[in-house]
């Protein structure tokens, strides 16, 4: 299926609501899906037999920090029975206030089971919160790890367990993170 | 050491060493530094190449062992980072005295070109004391084999035998 056949099959089943098409951007063009419509599109796609996407290729974070401060969930869709391919979007914003209230999306580990690794890596490094995943805890990083390191305001703590975060001067060159 | 040899006509050959308990023993020792695989990263595999044939470390007397227990040298080849820290330690406090540690490449020194990162520690001696550091990225198993011989230098400056305070 060409990409505007699956945007007119998505937009008759589930409505024009809350989708938003973007195609004049480099690279693949994208479909940007409201949160709350994320997991009934979810199931939508990969049940229907003319979308069928069958494979979840990836999941991952994108930190936005312009002039509005918000993160994006990226979807990489496949269908291996029709080879389509389909970029979902979802944009969470993150007011300074309480960020963590808002970084909440459904989990689509119960639909692709391989979402699971990636929703425990995108919240280990974008701080996402995927409301339904079984095994819902740091993936990469120390448990009691600080923080979100790829999210843009991220500073790097002086001391982690004793240790210190920063090499000593030698000789006026300074090692390590300065602000 | 002093060698003489002395010639005894009713018994053949008989050959004898004059030395000190203390430069036997460092030279026992030294001989026989026997490091614990610790491979990170890609100074990894330089350490499997001074290993191997062309490099060949086991004509000084260092083999690789795999487990702590057996081991006296600890090479940190490769990067380290928080979460391996802990485990770094725990194999440290593993091995038993006297125990030599060599950091191995820039990573290990420093942090390299890792220095700006979140998840590496800079220079694996924030974690254990660090006796001999072997710049490069990687090191090539030449200059392995140097530390290695730095080390047993070191080894060989070292008194056991002492009176009590």
């Amino acid at each position: 299926m060409q990409k505007q056949a699956i945007l007119e099959r998505i937009k008759r089943i589930i409505g024009e609501a809350d989708l938003q098409w973007i195609d004049d951007q480099p690279g693949d063009p994208y479909l940007i899906v409201g949160k709350e419509k994320l997991l009934r599109l979810a199931i939508y796609l990969k049940g229907d037999p003319h979308l069928s996407f069958d494979t979840l290729l990836c999941l991952s974070g994108v930190h936005n920090m312009g002039d509005e401060d918000e993160i994006e969930v990226v979807y990489h869709l496949y269908s291996l029975r029709h080879r389509h391919q389909l970029t979902l979007k979802v944009i969470l914003e993150r007011p300074a206030f309480f960020p963590h209230f808002y970084l909440k999306i459904d989990s689509i580990s119960e639909i692709w089971p391989a979402a699971g690794w990636m929703e425990r890596e995108t919240y280990d490094m974008f701080g996402v919160h995927f409301v339904g995943n079984k095994d819902f805890r740091r993936l990469l990083l120390p448990p009691d790890w600080e923080g979100h390191p790829l999210q843009k305001d991220y500073r790097e703590s002086p001391v982690y367990r004793d240790i210190t975060t920063t090499r000593e001067e030698i000789d006026g060159i300074v090692v390590g993170f300065q602000e | 050491m002093v060698n003489i040899y002395q010639k005894m006509p009713s018994e053949g050959f008989f050959g004898a060493v004059f030395t000190t308990v203390d430069k036997a023993l460092n030279w026992c020792r030294l001989s026989s530094v026997w490091y614990l695989l610790f491979g990170l990263a890609c100074c990894g595999i330089e350490l499997m190449q001074t290993g191997g044939p062309r490099t060949d470390i086991d004509r000084i007397g260092s083999v690789p062992r795999p487990t702590p227990r057996q081991s006296d040298l600890m090479i940190v080849a490769g990067t380290l980072t928080y979460k391996m820290a802990s485990r770094l330690r725990l194999l440290y406090d593993q091995m038993a005295e006297p125990k030599y540690v060599i950091a191995m490449g820039s990573c290990a020194n420093c942090g390299g070109l890792f220095q700006l990162s979140y998840s590496v520690v800079k220079g694996v001696d924030k974690i254990v004391p660090v006796d001999v550091y072997v710049p490069g990225c990687p090191p090539r198993p030449e200059a392995l084999t140097e530390g290695i011989l730095k080390l047993q230098e070191k080894i060989r400056q070292e008194r056991f035998l002492v009176k009590g305070e």
